[in-house]
């Protein structure tokens, strides 16, 4: 991909230094603790500002350090609000819309981080969410990237609130959940689950956002 | 998780704690200030205290005989008081009097007086209710034994006098010292309006036992009795030798028969049998002469109803039958001239003759049973005729004599009960005109102007704080309870089914840096 990498990184973009273990960790035990979890992974939250796409961001960069030779790609697929090109400092086109929309070549509207990771922005047009998801050309364009690349992550719209992620959880199989600590009430999550299963799709397991320790630390040790 | 159960416990209340402890500070403060606000801000009160003594120990009125033990007329007594002293008659006069309107010297005395005064009271509890109910919160009667206690001799009466507000505001001594004042002047004004108020009702109480005894209700009663036991006796007189059969007439009748009538069924009851044998005696003989009729002895047999009565027929019969099969078995094999055989024949012959003998016999007995039988029946068709005459008027007599027995114990049920009340309005009247005294101990204290019982600030802070930190815990516990975000990886866990691969601590700036 080297040589496609027409649109590469202004900025360079690294993990904080206190999570980026956590990360690391995730991204060990999701890819290499023998899970049956597929070559791409859909991250999605139950509802909205959640932190699923910066925690699917965040796991791209940690893989992409810590994946050496394989290759990762994170596909910002949420097409209610895409946020992965701010939080890495990239432009929102080119990207998938315009892979879906006008078959442009996926190597194309790669945008290349590091040397291992690649991102697929949002991409700019006007199409409607549904007319995109009904698309043939979403499952030749996974398909595709699957050839390509070792591990994808799928950054998708909350669950329980659009139907996109329940879609594309047939296509993609693994699901990867993030709930927000102190705020994802406990049905919400079972709600999502039930859609993603709906769908289609299986959960591999979740990840707790904004994890928040209100003991003091002097008394939790004690107790 | 290798924790124990407690400790996991224990770190659940520590992060519910800690997880709100913001806003249970808040509410703490909150309440505490509130609390201190209230304490600042509440009248000065100035208090004056009385203290009442009456002994009703002694005391037993019949009329109030519920009471028995001394605690249970103690308590009565202590609950009437503050009754009395609560209640608003008292107070409206006590009010009346602090607004400068004294009661008429000679109440007891003059009616109309009275009267006039009590109408006038009257008026004041209807025109003031919303302030007669404010004194009544300020007044209060305690005995030693605690605020509700009633097991006393004693009881204090205490005014709480609050500084008026409008009065406050304008001048700070004058007020304070107008308050202590008033204080005072009220608790005066009530002990004598409930010792007025005391004795009147116990006098109101001597009248009225005195009204019953004057009603001379128990003279009637007596008489009316006198009257009843004097025509029992009378009517006793007149029955005479038939008193006896009379009374037990009375006494042991059974159902719609009397005594009489009864001996006269058992006769009937005789006579009927003696029909019956009379009629079995002539069919009997009617029998027994038929047979007896008979030429030839051989002939006879006993009739099947004498058989049972005489045991020397059924034996006669018993050998009959035997010679006669005897004779039968012989007959075909011997000639008539076989000496056995002969001696059998007459032999029967013999027995038969016995029989017929029996049966004649029989019959003469039987007549003679017949004679006795008649004559009895012919004496008792005659009791029972003679009987059937006197029975009604015995019944009418027995009747009467009832309802004279009725009557005269329904007037001694009266007497008794007038009696005894008789007996309890004397002892109540006696009672009264000795009651119980209530004497005034101490006379009201005059509270001091400079020092007004103010609320012990250290303790109202103490309780509001103590009252602050359960309520705050009540808020935490409550809202973590309706609360189901997730708050742990077990959450995640048990709701999910599914491993939770990370947690993601929670950081004041953003993940993800972009250079």
């Amino acid at each position: 991909m080297a040589e496609s990498s027409q649109a590469t990184a202004e900025r360079k973009a690294t993990l904080n230094r206190s999570v980026a273990d956590v990360f690391r960790g995730l991204w060990v035990s999701l890819f290499y603790s023998g899970r049956e979890v597929g070559k791409s992974v859909l991250v999605c939250s139950a509802g909205r500002g959640e932190g699923a796409s910066t925690v699917a961001t965040a796991l791209a960069l940690a893989g992409g350090e810590s994946a050496g030779l394989a290759r990762v790609a994170l596909v910002d697929f949420n097409l209610r609000d895409p946020s992965v090109h701010s939080l890495l400092g990239l432009k929102l086109s080119p990207g998938v819309r315009d892979v879906l929309a006008r078959d442009a070549g996926i190597e194309s509207v790669v945008q290349r981080v590091n040397g291992s990771l690649d991102v697929f922005s949002q991409g700019n047009g006007t199409g409607k969410p549904i007319d995109i998801l009904r698309n043939d050309r979403i499952g030749p364009f996974f398909d595709r990237l699957n050839e390509l690349y070792d591990h994808v992550l799928v950054d998708v719209a909350p669950v329980n609130e659009y139907p996109d992620a329940q879609a594309l959880a047939g296509t993609l199989g693994s699901v990867l959940l993030v709930a927000q600590t102190d705020r994802t009430p406990r049905e919400a999550i079972v709600q999502a689950r039930k859609r993603l299963e709906a769908g289609g799709g299986k959960l591999v397991g979740t990840v707790l956002n904004m994890r928040t320790y209100p003991i003091p630390r002097f008394l939790y040790h004690r107790v | 998780m290798s924790d124990t159960y407690t400790t996991r416990t224990l770190r659940e209340i520590i992060r519910v704690v800690a997880s709100r402890f913001v806003g249970m500070i808040i509410i703490v403060v909150v309440v505490v200030g509130a609390a201190a606000v209230a304490t600042f801000f509440a009248p000065r009160v100035y208090r004056s205290e009385a203290i009442l003594m009456g002994d009703p120990g002694q005391r037993l009125n019949p009329l109030e005989n519920q009471a028995a033990t001394l605690r249970d007329r103690l308590s009565l007594f202590v609950t009437t008081q503050r009754q009395i002293i609560t209640s608003d008659y008292v107070l409206a006069t006590a009010m009346l009097r602090l607004q400068g309107v004294a009661p008429p010297a000679d109440l007891a005395a003059d009616d109309k007086a009275r009267t006039r005064w009590d109408r006038q009271v009257q008026k004041y509890v209807q025109d003031h209710v919303e302030e007669l109910n404010a004194v009544r919160k300020r007044v209060e009667v305690v005995t030693p034994g605690g605020t509700e206690a009633a097991f006393s001799q004693t009881m204090t009466l205490r005014v709480d006098w609050p500084e008026e507000r409008q009065q406050a505001r304008l001048a700070g001594m004058e007020a304070r010292s107008l308050a202590a004042r008033r204080a005072y002047e009220v608790a005066g004004y009530i002990v004598d309006a409930y010792m007025a108020r005391y004795a009147e009702l116990e006098s109101q109480r001597t009248r009225n036992a005195s009204t019953f005894l004057l009603s001379q209700s128990l003279v009637p009663a007596r008489e009316s009795l006198d009257k009843a036991n004097e025509d029992l006796e009378k009517f006793q007189a007149k029955l005479g030798a038939d008193l006896i059969i009379v009374r037990n007439m009375v006494g042991t009748s059974v159902g719609a028969e009397t005594g009489s009538a009864r001996l006269t069924t058992t006769f009937r009851a005789d006579l009927n049998n003696i029909q019956a044998r009379l009629a079995e005696i002539a069919a009997l003989q009617g029998a027994i002469k038929t047979e007896l009729a008979k030429k030839d002895a051989s002939q006879v047999v006993a009739p099947a109803a004498a058989a049972p009565l005489d045991s020397a027929i059924s034996e006669l019969q018993l050998r009959i039958v035997a010679i006669k099969l005897k004779v039968n078995e012989l007959e075909p094999r011997y000639t008539a001239a076989y000496q056995e055989l002969v001696d059998l024949r007459s032999e029967l012959a013999a027995a038969q003759d016995d029989l017929r003998n029996e049966l004649a016999k029989e019959q003469t007995r039987l007549t003679q049973e017949k004679e006795t039988l008649e004559a009895r029946y012919a004496v008792l068709s005659g009791v029972v005729q003679r009987d059937r005459e006197s029975v009604a008027e015995l019944s009418a007599k027995a009747g009467r004599y009832e309802q004279l027995v009725a009557a005269r114990d329904a007037a001694q049920a009266i007497h008794e009960l007038e009696q005894k009340r008789v007996i309890e309005a004397a002892t109540a009247a006696k009672l009264a005109e000795n009651p119980v005294l209530v004497t005034l101990i101490e006379g009201p204290t005059r509270p001091d102007a400079m020092y007004p019982r103010r609320p012990i600030v250290a303790l109202n802070m103490l309780l509001a704080l103590v009252g602050g930190l359960i309520l705050a815990l009540v808020y935490a516990f409550l809202s973590d309870h309706f609360d189901h975000s997730i708050k742990s990886i077990d959450d995640a866990e048990i709701a999910l089914d599914a491993p939770v691969l990370a947690s993601v601590p929670k950081l004041g700036r953003r993940i993800i840096r972009t250079i």
